[in-house]
């Protein structure tokens, strides 16, 4: 299953400004997800903005990786310059439209 | 019990065409295929094409072959639709769920012209019976899978959507609708178990009991449909209520 570029683009920032490596990194992010009930196939910049505000940090304290404030900027920086071209319709989407 | 069935199935058939009918008029707006296919899938199975099976056989046989012809085309079209709308909203970037799909609606159409051959070759109702249950076995049982599927689509999304509401990524209602889908999912369970049961020991699945089990399983389907699809103002505003007091309440 492919992931959203809102996924792609905070696991490649996380990775290039963390040090971690690659599945380090996707682990982490996806860990954080899993805490908002958000999917890697799906999520959105606005959603994966909040993730990284207020689940992220808390992720990657418990992993020991240092300046967790830096890094966040910068994967929020990351988000911001990304465009969504395509977004996946979801289920909740879907339930707003149908009542 | 047979005025029950009746009346319960009467409640189930109009709401299920006044939600399907909405749904359909929707998508014609928002141009959105989901409403589409939930729309169809209301209109043509419940509304029509399970009514027009159950009463087929009580009309002459001149009109019996081509109502319960219909009926069973539309029964079988609206539940392929159901499939579909399942796999395109609660897996949309998965194709093992839309493969999924396809193969149970392969299974139900197959089914459905068995169930037709069945009902056409021969007056006889219990020669019916015993050649309808070689049709009926695989539709009873790709339709638990798929309420199985709902359920657990419906109950896993509102856990999902409950964490994002902590963190102010969802609505309380539209949570609040992945719950009713999923208890939705767990009533047509029932009766379609009660189906397995009667198809089973032998029973006709146009007798009493199983149309009694499914028209009350429509029922409560009916006061899920009208709180997902058209919820009244005082339930939504309890489902508001009831969400900030939790949120508000010590941890």
């Amino acid at each position: 299953m492919a992931n959203s570029a809102a996924f792609d683009a905070a696991h490649a920032a996380l990775e290039k400004s963390s040090g971690m490596d690659r599945w380090a990194a996707r682990g982490a992010i996806q860990l954080a997800l899993m805490d908002a009930g958000l999917e890697a196939s799906t999520v959105s910049k606005d959603q994966m903005s909040v993730v990284v505000e207020k689940l992220l940090p808390r992720q990657l304290q418990s992993q020991k990786i240092a300046d967790v404030g830096s890094i966040c900027a910068k994967i929020r920086d990351a988000l911001m310059l990304l465009r969504e071209d395509k977004t996946v319709e979801t289920a909740d989407k879907v339930f707003q439209r149908m009542a | 019990m047979q005025v029950l069935s009746l009346l319960f199935l009467v409640v189930y058939t109009v709401a299920s065409a006044i939600v399907g009918v909405r749904l359909l008029l929707r998508s014609r707006k928002t141009q959105g295929v989901p409403e589409l296919l939930a729309g169809l899938a209301y209109v043509t199975a419940p509304a029509t094409g399970y009514p027009l099976c159950v009463t087929a056989p009580m009309l002459p046989r001149l009109f019996a072959v081509p109502v319960y012809m219909l009926g069973e085309t539309l029964l079988m079209f609206g539940c392929c639709c159901y499939l579909v709308f399942t796999a395109k909203v609660f897996r949309p970037a998965a194709p093992w769920a839309l493969r999924v799909a396809v193969l149970g609606s392969a299974i139900l159409t197959v089914s459905g012209i068995q169930n037709i051959w069945a009902f056409c070759s021969t007056a006889d109702s219990a020669e019916i019976l015993a050649r309808a249950r070689v049709g009926l076995a695989p539709i009873v049982a790709v339709l638990g899978l798929y309420y199985i599927w709902t359920a657990f689509e419906g109950f896993r999304y509102y856990g999902m959507m409950k964490k994002r509401m902590a963190l102010g990524l969802a609505d309380a209602v539209v949570t609040n609708r992945f719950l009713l889908w999923g208890f939705a999912g767990i009533v047509s369970l029932a009766w379609n178990s009660v189906s397995a049961v009667c198809l089973a020991l032998g029973i006709d699945l146009r007798s009493a009991l199983p149309v009694f089990t499914t028209s009350l399983g429509g029922f409560a389907n009916t006061v899920l449909l009208v709180l997902i699809f058209m919820p009244p103002a005082a339930y939504t505003r309890w489902v508001m209520r009831s969400t900030r007091a939790g949120a508000l309440a010590p941890a």
